[in-house]
């Protein structure tokens, strides 16, 4: 199909599952802080919206380099997970996946909280008297109304992720079959001399791509709406 | 034993205090008073949904609050079922789901009504496959009380279960409250500011003011005279009618129960066979008075009755007037007191237009 390469067939395919993982990976978080910031007055909150929202207006360059930073071998985490698990995570597929994570946390988390802010409290409370917990309460009633809002948020960070450049080449470096996404493949071939053709089929993919997501997510915003 | 204990004090933010404290067991209490004399706030606090600042409410000997000793009791562990004013039903659920709700998640020593038999009393069987969204006010309330009657409540906490139903629907939601409160025996506290909702369903009625309890007793004495005095707003009557029969101008007549001899009452035209029994509403300012014969009159409805009581108010006089054994009563004038010689004990000729009776279903 569109006579990609298998070497660019891998970039897509590569593109997709870091997408997904980084979408899994970042979902429940998403789905806890989403509701915490919607329905819960704390000290600190500021701190917390503020946090969330830093990779979305950090250069991702920057955000790659203190990922890298947390997570290289001589990081906080990268070094103990080293240490007692013998693994690592720069500079494998796992890297771009949270690089892709950390990038589209933020319009998770934004589409998830307006979500719950639109469940009526008042049906929460409905489900207490009926016999349901705190939790049941949750899972029966809060979950599934803001469900449309949820799977909306989880599209925006999966597509936030097939776009992802800057963070994703600075922790995870430009592997091929391991790290080189599509974004990157695309650059890789502007720069090589005759690769122009494949950055054009490469670039169509992209575009392909985003649309997809984007369609997806405004069907599902649109079914929500109508519910 | 239904014994209810609620005393609690709280300051809203608004500056509005609530300082009630009452104890009671009987089965159907009705919390009554004029919008903002804290009758919805006290069913929040006995359904767990607010905290007072202080305060201890008890049902059947088991403490669900106690500020002093810091006791709160989540209010799914209540085993009480609210009807909410404004309905609250699930709209991801079907109405059957929305039934089976509380029936999965049970956990009241109570019994658990028959699902089917529930859908029958309240005739939701059509309705099982809908979406709540899709309701008509009236439907929407029986659904919200079948929902909470499915959770076998030990209590049935009931707001205004009325006031979100259009007003010719109203009756035929007060009949669907009345079935479910005799068919189940289901202890229930009512809130209302309604003077008819609360004489037809309560055995005891406890009036509220400014967030105070003003007047707790019988719906008789708490309505009556004493408590006409006490709370706000017009008395409205409320008569009870039994065997409806077609007479032959093709109108419907019933009749009064009564000990001094049956009285007949007609009844606005009506394509519907009316029930029985059947409960007629009219105003105060709707009832004449005459003392001895009465000359060709219009109004067809006349009934004996004995003054019980004259309660001067706003400028005018209520009369309290007993027909066979039930309460009217007759908005007159100081002058027309005068005039005709009213006074406790005095025979008098009640008479009501019949286009002045609303007929509650």
């Amino acid at each position: 199909m569109l006579g990609l390469t298998p070497a660019e067939w891998t970039a897509v395919t590569l593109s997709l599952r870091v997408a997904l993982w980084a979408v899994a990976l970042s979902l429940p978080f998403g789905v806890a802080l989403g509701w915490l910031l919607a329905r819960k007055d704390f000290r600190g909150k500021i701190l917390v919206e503020t946090l969330v929202n830093l990779t979305l207006v950090l250069p991702p360059v920057v955000t790659g380099y203190l990922l890298l930073r947390l997570f290289g071998r001589q990081g906080w985490i990268g070094g103990w997970l080293e240490e007692v698990f013998g693994l690592q995570i720069a500079f494998t597929w796992w890297a771009a996946a949270i690089a892709s994570a950390a990038l589209g946390f933020p319009l998770m988390v934004r589409a998830i909280r307006l979500a719950f802010q639109g469940v009526d409290r008042r049906l929460e409370e409905a489900a207490r008297s009926l016999g349901a917990g705190r939790i049941d309460s949750f899972f029966s009633v809060s979950l599934p109304l803001a469900r449309p809002g949820i799977i909306a948020g989880a599209v925006l960070a999966f597509a936030r992720s097939l776009g992802e450049f800057g963070a994703t080449i600075t922790f995870a470096g430009n592997i091929p079959g391991e790290t080189r996404t599509l974004p990157l493949a695309v650059f890789t071939e502007m720069n090589r001399a005759g690769g122009g053709a494949s950055s054009t089929r490469l670039a169509i993919v992209a575009v392909l791509l985003a649309a997809g997501a984007l369609a997806v997510s405004e069907w599902l915003e649109r079914r929500g709406r109508s519910s | 034993m239904s014994r209810l204990r609620v005393a609690c004090r709280h300051r809203f933010p608004t500056g509005f205090d609530l300082d009630i404290d009452f104890e009671t067991e009987h089965r159907t209490i009705a919390l009554f008073g004029p919008s903002g004399a804290g009758k919805t706030s006290i069913l929040m606090a006995i359904a767990g949904f607010l905290s007072p600042d202080a305060g201890h409410i008890a049902w059947r000997g088991r403490v669900l609050f106690d500020s002093a000793e810091a006791l709160s009791v989540a209010p799914d562990k209540r085993h009480l079922g609210v009807v909410f004013q404004d309905q609250r039903l699930f709209p991801h659920l079907s109405v059957e789901q929305n039934l089976r709700y509380g029936q999965r998640r049970r956990q009241g020593s109570a019994g658990a009504p028959a699902f089917d038999r529930i859908i029958e009393v309240l005739d939701l069987r059509a309705l099982l496959e809908r979406g709540p969204g899709t309701l008509s006010g009236g439907e929407s309330q029986r659904l919200a009380l079948g929902r909470a009657l499915m959770s076998a409540p030990e209590l049935l906490l009931l707001d205004e279960p009325v006031a979100a139903v259009d007003e010719p629907r109203r009756g035929a939601i007060l009949s669907y409250v009345d079935r479910i409160i005799h068919e189940w025996d289901v202890p229930t506290l009512y809130v209302s500011h309604h003077r008819a909702e609360v004489q037809r369903l309560a055995d005891w009625v406890i009036a509220l003011d400014g967030g105070r309890v003003v007047q707790e007793g019988s719906p008789e004495e708490v309505l009556g005279a004493a408590g006409l005095a006490r709370t706000n707003g017009e008395p409205v009557n409320l008569l009870r009618l039994v065997r409806p029969v077609r007479s032959p101008d093709g109108a419907w007549l019933a009749s009064v129960p009564g000990t001094r001899g049956e009285v007949s009452v007609r009844l606005p035209h009506r394509d519907a066979d009316p029930s029985d029994p059947t409960y007629v509403q009219f105003a105060a300012s709707d009832v004449m008075l005459a003392r001895g014969e009465v000359a060709k009159l219009s109004a067809r409805n006349r009934f004996p009755a004995r003054i019980e009581e004259l309660v001067p108010r706003h400028g005018h006089i209520f009369a309290a007037l007993s027909v066979a054994d039930q309460r009217l009563w007759a908005e007159v004038t100081n002058d027309a007191v005068k005039d005709l010689g009213m006074a406790p004990g005095v025979e008098v000729t009640c008479l009501v237009k019949t286009a002045a009776l609303e007929v509650l279903e």
